[in-house]
């Protein structure tokens, strides 16, 4: 358990930089709000319309097929700490899942669920 | 207090705040990053049980796949773009007895389950020992994992499609 000590130390710098630049820039600014100052500047382009418009249903597919190919890194890590114990049956069977779900990545190719509409 | 009790309690109050954020907030996409907060306290209490395979995969899984999915699907559904999208908490007489029927039930299975005794300590590395199990003993249902995941990503697919 004491090997998360940097990582509870690193979150609450994280944290700290976080909320502390927040705190300290609404403590120091001068608050003289006029209208151009809430307009875009620079690259900013005026915005059409409202954000909450529908995105594209090709988005959704993207995710679903993240999901999919999620679950198969979270099992790559099992596999991968005793490659070397379990040598080339361990291998074959790891390739046969990935090949398995390949078939899946071939399906939405073959489909055109990847190409950008 | 010992740091795993301090740890402890941190997680608890996030993961029940978050929790009530999911439940109470009226904007649905506020519901969602509140979900992920209390999915990741919930990786954070599994790593105080020395899970942290476990931990991992409730991040790469479900703070990661999850939160992504359901962000998704919350910007391309139709019915939702253009109007305040928010939700509201109905017959709350009938969700509250229930809510509080199974938290009795859970509180008196945990006051019977005999918590009295330290937890064991966890010896060697558990995610090698189910790497070793997984592709040896188990590795029949793991192939079949595959298939249903494949299953379940052409079904899933198939019914997100747009209409040609």
């Amino acid at each position: 358990m004491s090997g998360y000590i940097p990582v509870l130390i690193f979150l609450a710098l994280v944290l700290a930089f976080a909320i502390g630049g927040l705190v300290a820039a609404w403590a120091i600014r001068p608050s003289r709000g006029y209208a151009s100052k809430a307009e875009n500047y620079e690259c900013g382009a005026q915005p059409i319309g409202e954000a909450w418009v529908q995105f594209p249903v090709g988005f959704y597919l993207v995710a679903l097929l993240f999901l999919v190919f999620d679950t198969l890194a979270v099992f790559l890590f099992p596999w991968a700490l005793t490659i070397r114990a379990l040598g080339v049956p361990g291998l074959v069977a790891m390739l046969g899942f990935i090949a398995v779900l390949g078939l899946g990545w071939l399906y939405a190719y073959r489909e055109g669920l990847l190409e950008w509409k | 207090m010992t740091p795993e009790v301090v740890g402890f309690w941190v997680l608890a109050i996030t993961l029940v705040g978050s929790a009530l954020g999911v439940v109470l907030t009226k904007n649905l996409f506020h519901s969602v990053l509140w979900l992920a907060l209390g999915l990741i306290s919930t990786a954070g209490v599994f790593l105080l049980l020395d899970a942290e395979f476990l931990a991992a995969v409730q991040v790469l899984l479900y703070a990661g796949g999850v939160i992504t999915v359901v962000v998704f699907a919350i910007v391309v559904t139709e019915k939702l773009v253009g109007e305040k999208i928010s939700h509201t908490s109905k017959r709350l007489a009938g969700g509250t007895i229930v809510a509080a029927g199974i938290f009795g039930m859970i509180a008196s299975l945990i006051q019977r389950a005999g918590l009295d005794q330290a937890r064991p300590e966890m010896v060697g590395d558990a995610t090698a020992a189910m790497g070793m199990s997984l592709l040896t003993k188990f590795v029949l249902p793991f192939e079949l994992l595959g298939v249903l995941l494949l299953a379940g990503l052409i079904a899933a697919s198939y019914f997100a499609r747009p209409e040609e």
